[in-house]
């Protein structure tokens, strides 16, 4: 027995301390690896099917996604109700709004009047872009401002007694920045203009002189207070709902989406269609005051130091 | 005493806020509601200041919390700086003009000195009867204030090596006490004057790249050559003039809008810097590690920061 033992003890050791050879490592062919990677992913997806299946039969609450926007990085500036100050600065806030350059606006003392330029010499499409702004801001006028420069067209401004002022700037034959300046003591915005998307024949037929309704959604710090009350400031207060137009401006990860629709109710459900133009300003500076881009004071600036505020790819401003 | 607390901040919407320094925390109290715009603070004795807006001077008592005197100065212009000198109270209006007022009598006006145009700075001499302004092409000058001459001009700044002129903007004057002046430009030059000597042009100067400078302060432990200048894009330079790098000895980060005021402070026994900034934030950078060591919102914009002064100096 005891032989028999040993034996059996010496294989099992032959098996386990044995030289192990080197298995022969064969590339699998790249469709295959394809294959297997796709039928994970199908096992994967029935397995949260079935769990998704058992959640609901338990009753148990939905499960919220991971997304960047929920997983944002705190910010300082944005108020939360459980805060142990809240209720203070809620009223600082609004002590502020109270005395801050866009009051007047918001207190209805005047009526926006705009004024659009362009840069010195602007090519078709710029100027189509800008034939459109004028259609969709109520009170707006646009004019070449030639070789004056961007601060002597903002003193002409504040002579004719415009309110705000929008520049814009293109790069071959593209729109690609705007200025915004609210008349006559700042603040000065600078936004970069992209994925510009012009109405078409169709769209263009349903502009009407109706002056649009203007929602701005998701601005949360207050930063993005400022500058949701400043693009707000450019449109009239009083829109004319008989026109049925809705210009919206949503801000998502520190892009501003513009959008321009008309609306309408069908048993009590809206419909929309777009009217255009559609486009995305993503904020470069706020500065304090009129144009001065050499002398002049920043609240949030992004340009030159762009490395050292983007800290973060879960981190936004507005 | 009445001053309690460590430093008090004016706001654009008018409210004035005591600040207390505390264990990692900032403590506030509301000091008064004005709803005019505060551009100013400066003291006035052991428990008054004198706070101004647009066309406004109030002084305000810290014990009562009630403004104990108004006047008004009838220029065209907004004022840029008040301070009190003896029995007379000094203002400058952004016009050029400086109107002296008795601090008894709220109506007259002793004296009114033309300054040059576009003034943006106003400052004392500590130790002596005299005055500095500053503005927009308007060089560093220095006044009497009893006879409202001139007493020493800067040049203005040197052509660059194609001829051309050189811009001119002073932000903010400052003393050190052995009377040489230093005035930060907006266009990111600090020059050291000497009023003594005879050369106008200045005897060091510290230049920066595509930052202006907005604020400055010297440093309170009576060094002659240091300095601490607040840019418009939001970091914090210290200069020395000693060395013969133009380049600073070291950097502040953290804030993201321009500094509006600064100064030190000593807190937790170091010597720290605090600075309010126009993206509504108070911080304190520890001054030897150059470390962001608390910030706090402040909600409004914040333009004025007076920080509690040593005895000696009242």
């Amino acid at each position: 027995m005891d032989i028999k033992e040993e034996d059996s003890e010496n294989e099992v050791n032959e098996g386990q301390a044995g030289p192990e050879l080197p298995k022969l490592a064969r590339k699998k062919p790249k469709g295959l690896l394809r294959q297997e990677k796709l039928k994970d992913l199908k096992n994967k997806k029935k397995i949260q099917k079935r769990d998704r299946k058992l959640r609901k039969a338990s009753g148990d609450p939905k499960q919220v996604p991971r997304t960047i926007e929920n997983t944002r990085e705190p910010d300082s500036t944005v108020f939360h109700s459980e805060d142990e100050d809240f209720d203070q600065k809620t009223q600082d806030l609004a002590a502020e709004f109270d005395h801050d350059e866009f009051a007047d606006y918001y207190s209805d003392l005047y009526k926006p009047k705009v004024l659009i330029t362009y840069k010195e010499k602007p090519l078709r499409k710029v100027r189509e872009f800008g034939k459109i702004l004028t259609e969709i801001i109520p009170n707006s006028v646009r004019i070449f401002r030639r070789d004056a420069s961007v601060k002597e067209t903002i003193q002409a401004a504040i002579n004719k007694g415009y309110t705000d002022l929008i520049i814009i700037n293109e790069d071959r034959n593209e729109p690609n920045g705007l200025i915004l300046v609210h008349l006559p003591d700042g603040p000065t915005a600078y936004f970069r203009l992209s994925n510009v998307i012009f109405p078409n024949k169709r769209q263009r037929k349903e502009f009407t002189n109706h002056r649009p309704e203007v929602i701005t959604t998701n601005f949360t710090t207050g930063l993005g207070k400022t500058i949701a009350r400043m693009l707000g400031a450019v449109f009239h207060q009083d829109a004319e709902f008989k026109g049925r137009h809705v210009v919206t401006m949503h801000n998502q990860r520190d892009y501003i989406f513009f959008r321009h629709h008309r609306y309408k109710f069908l048993k009590n459900k809206p419909y929309l269609r777009e009217l255009g133009p559609k486009f995305t300003l993503r904020l470069q500076y706020l500065q304090e005051g009129l144009y001065d881009p050499k002398c002049g004071e920043y609240r949030w600036i992004m340009t030159d130091k762009r490395h050292k505020i983007e800290t973060s790819r879960r981190r936004f401003f507005l | 005493m009445a001053w309690t607390y460590d430093a008090i901040i004016g706001f654009s919407n008018g409210m004035l806020k005591g600040v207390e320094l505390q264990k990692n925390k900032f403590k506030y109290t509301n000091l008064l509601d004005a709803s005019l715009t505060l551009n100013t603070l400066s003291n006035y004795d052991e428990n008054k200041t004198i706070i101004s807006s647009k066309k406004r001077i109030l002084i305000f008592d810290l014990n009562k919390k009630k403004v104990s005197k108004r006047y008004l100065i009838r220029e065209t212009g907004n004022i840029i700086g008040v301070f009190k000198k003896n029995n007379v109270l000094v203002t400058g209006v952004d016009n050029g003009t400086v109107v002296v007022k008795p601090i008894k009598e709220t109506k007259t006006v002793l004296k009114k000195v033309t300054t040059g145009s576009h003034l943006s700075c106003i400052r004392q001499v500590l130790t002596l009867d005299k005055f500095a302004t500053g503005g927009n092409e308007n060089p560093l000058k220095i006044w009497d204030l009893e006879t409202g001459q001139i007493e020493f001009t800067a040049k203005s700044p040197k052509p660059d090596m194609l001829q051309l002129k050189q811009p001119c903007y002073v932000s903010d004057i400052q003393f050190f006490n052995n009377n040489k002046v230093v005035v930060s430009h907006r266009h990111g030059v600090v020059d050291l004057h000497d009023p003594l000597s005879s050369q106008r042009r200045p005897v060091a100067s510290c230049k920066a790249e595509k930052t202006g400078f907005v604020s400055l302060r010297t440093m309170p432990d009576y060094s002659d050559y240091e300095v601490i200048v607040g840019t418009s894009k939001g970091s914090i330079f210290h200069y020395d003039f000693r060395g013969k790098s133009t380049l600073p000895v070291k950097t502040f980060r953290g804030s993201t809008g321009s500094v509006k005021s600064l100064s030190c402070i000593s807190y937790l026994n170091q010597m720290h810097v605090m600075s309010i900034s126009l993206d509504c934030h108070l911080r304190i950078h520890n001054f030897i590690s150059g470390d962001l060591t608390i910030q706090d919102y402040i909600v409004a914009k914040p333009l004025a920061l007076l920080i509690k002064p040593d005895e000696a100096t009242i």
